[in-house]
């Protein structure tokens, strides 16, 4: 038994992608605090290890007011007057400078072992940046602003009010983090309440259920809807599932997130490929100063590094959870969402060009003459449909230029991404077909949909000889038709689209051309009542993009 | 089990005999007007997409049993007319669109009369 446990308490992911993202986030945050590396010997992890303990408590505390010290410093405590953006950078460099010397002298001073003694340093660590903090804005005591407690206080008048600079959006429901608690002079009652929570799992008075208040995403215990079924989790059943101390793991979830636009958690089956990305996307976020960018490569990151450890199954087994915001007021996270890869996704996602077209954000949408762009990517993994955003951004197109020819507004002209969209027509197209007369367990899922990926190449090849074909058939005066081609797409009517389709080769003088398209057009259109719109489609689209150009 | 695989099996030969038919319409079509006039074709296809286009099937086959029977009867004129003779029952209701446009695209990947000389030249140079 005790083998088992020896084992078992070794760190590895568990499946449960809640737990995991506490033990990627308890990782980040010890190798933070102590540089501890992931192949160190230090991740055996003993429930009861009191050292471990003590450096889970001096690690977290660090954490939390460390990242609520640069939250507050960045606030616009000064007034105009005094505002100036290198005065409020010199402020920051220097509190957080003295900060860090800090931390690395209360690190080599401490005894872990010894849990008063740990607890003597946070309060001492607290100590020192609200005096930091104190001194260096003293001098612009009457230019404060007033932005704290619900714009009651300035940042000094708050620090005298409170006693840990401890604010944390993930933990607002703990009662550890609630105002009424962290009030000054209630230091020790809290570290007192927080060690009963680390060591006995007393989460509210005594209780060790495992609900909202240890964890956004779950709901609160009242609001559980299966409690006829079975009442909510609590710490210590997930200690004995999981052989590791859950409050460790559970307040170490926020640092597994990673913000790029919104925040993410990248879930793998593997500590270590999840520990990668996340160090790798960090690196990337810290040298690129623009988040729009750091969009565009986080697939690339993500999908490289497990393509690198040739991990197929790995990326098939990719769930991302995503949220934007938590909600202060109402203690509730916002647009949670969980995405995960399919087999079919994954298998096209792992082909280089496949991924380098769809990688791309498109301008699809106008809305208050903001330009909408879309990430085909994500929508790929989403399982949405790429073509209706396809249509969409042809639109656009059409009607951006349409706008700058006729009234010679210079309005910003957008560029129609035309192999991007082949591909993302033909990925339709040929999923599409795969679900016609098929079974779901058909052969080629457990083959991995070897063929998916040189059947959408080979037909985006051979469109873009076709639709260059057509192209060359398409005079001036055929523009309109076009358009209408369009609208017979966008209306589902064949018969339409194909008639027009041979009147306008019927009258080109282009013999060779037309009879290039004249045979893509049997191929895929006539012979294709499923799915020709998106060969229809994909057949006008450069004629769409040069017509004017002549 | 064996009943779902026989039904699967009899879906799939079904689509697959429709796919032969289309084709050999579409060939046929070609072989009988290579070496035709191209302004002769064009006039010909404008007829019958306007037929096509009102869905109505009399229509078209009025026009291409007249013409077919107006080119002299060889062998190719004759096959695609048993084909359509045979195909009759079958071109009717959405499938009636899929041959029509079956034959268009045969018709218009028809060798024009200018080009046909050229290709029978240099078989010449070649058996030469």
């Amino acid at each position: 038994m005790n083998e088992v446990k020896e084992q078992g308490t070794r760190l590895q992911f568990s499946g449960n992608w809640l737990i995991d993202a506490g033990i990627l986030g308890f990782v980040n945050l010890m190798e933070d605090v102590y540089g501890w590396d992931l192949k160190s010997n230090e991740w055996k992890l003993p429930v009861e290890d009191v050292e471990l303990q003590g450096r889970f408590f001096f690690a977290f505390w660090y954490k939390i007011i460390s990242e609520t010290v640069e939250q507050w410093l960045n606030k616009d405590n000064l007034k105009k007057k005094a505002f100036n953006m290198s005065v409020k950078e010199k402020i920051i460099s220097n509190v957080l400078d003295i900060l860090k010397q800090n931390k690395d002298q209360i690190i080599l001073k401490t005894d872990f072992q010894d849990i008063p003694s740990v607890k003597e340093s946070i309060l001492c660590f607290n100590k020192k940046c609200k005096e930091s903090i104190c001194n260096e804005f003293q001098y612009y005591k009457d230019a404060l602003n007033k932005k704290y407690s619900q714009n009651k206080k300035t940042i000094l008048e708050n620090l005298n009010s409170i006693s840990f600079i401890a604010y944390s959006e993930f933990f607002t429901n703990l009662s550890i983090f609630n105002p009424s608690t962290n009030k000054s002079g209630n230091e020790s009652t809290i570290l007192e309440l927080f060690s009963k929570l680390v060591c006995h799992y007393s989460v509210r008075n005594g209780s060790d259920i495992l609900d909202k208040s240890m964890n956004v995403f779950l709901f609160s215990a009242d609001d559980f809807h299966n409690i006829y079924f079975g009442s909510p989790p609590t710490l210590k059943k997930i200690e004995d599932v999981y052989r590791i101390n859950p409050t460790y793991v559970l307040l170490s979830v926020p640092w597994s997130f990673i913000k790029i636009q919104e925040n993410h958690f990248f879930h793998t089956n593997s500590l270590e490929n999840s520990y990668h990305i996340h160090r790798n996307l960090q690196r990337y976020k810290e040298n690129l100063q623009t988040n729009r960018k750091l969009l565009d490569i986080t697939w690339k990151v993500v999908i490289d590094f497990l393509v690198e450890r040739k991990s197929d199954f790995s990326l098939e087994n990719l769930h991302i959870i995503e949220y934007s915001s938590i909600d202060p007021t109402k203690q509730q996270i916002q647009n949670v969402e969980y995405l995960s890869i399919s087999k079919l996704n994954a298998t096209l996602l792992l082909d280089e060009t496949m991924r380098e077209n769809l990688n791309k954000t498109i301008p699809c949408n106008e809305n208050r003459k903001r330009i909408k762009y879309v990430w085909l990517t994500e929508q790929l993994c989403n399982e949405r449909p790429l073509t209706p955003l396809i249509v969409k951004h042809v639109e656009l197109f059409i009607k951006k230029r349409n706008n700058n020819k006729g009234k010679n507004v210079t309005s910003t002209p957008i560029y129609l991404s035309l192999g991007t969209s082949l591909y993302a027509l033909m990925i339709d197209a040929n999923k599409q077909k795969l679900s016609i007369n098929e079974l779901h367990f058909n052969h080629d899922f457990f083959m991995g949909y070897s063929e998916l990926v040189d059947d959408i190449k080979k037909d985006v090849n051979y469109i873009r000889y076709a639709s260059d074909a057509f192209s060359k058939c398409i005079t001036d005066e055929n523009e309109q038709d076009l358009y209408i081609l369009l609208a017979t797409i966008k209306g589902n009517d064949r018969n339409q689209y194909l008639n027009l389709l041979y009147r306008i080769l019927v009258t080109s003088k282009e013999e060779l051309d037309r009879k290039w398209v004249s045979d893509y057009a049997f191929k895929n259109i006539i012979k294709n009542k499923n799915t020709w719109t998106y060969y229809g489609l994909a057949l006008i689209l450069k004629a769409i993009k040069t017509c004017k150009k002549k | 089990m064996d009943i779902l695989w026989f039904s699967i099996n009899t879906k799939g030969d079904k689509n697959m005999q429709e796919e032969i038919n289309i084709n050999k319409v579409k060939n046929h079509a070609k072989e009988s007007y290579d070496r035709q006039s191209g302004n002769y074709k064009r006039k010909l296809l404008y007829n019958l997409l306007a037929a096509i286009r009102n869905n109505d099937r009399n229509k078209f086959l009025n026009i291409l049993f007249a013409n077919l029977n107006a080119m002299s009867k060889d062998g190719e004129q004759k096959s695609l007319a048993d084909d359509l003779m045979t195909q009759y029952e079958n071109i009717q209701g959405p499938r009636f669109e899929t041959y029509a446009y079956a034959i268009i695209a045969g018709i218009l990947a028809s060798d024009d009369d200018n080009r046909a000389p050229q290709k029978n030249t240099r078989e010449v140079d070649k058996n030469g």
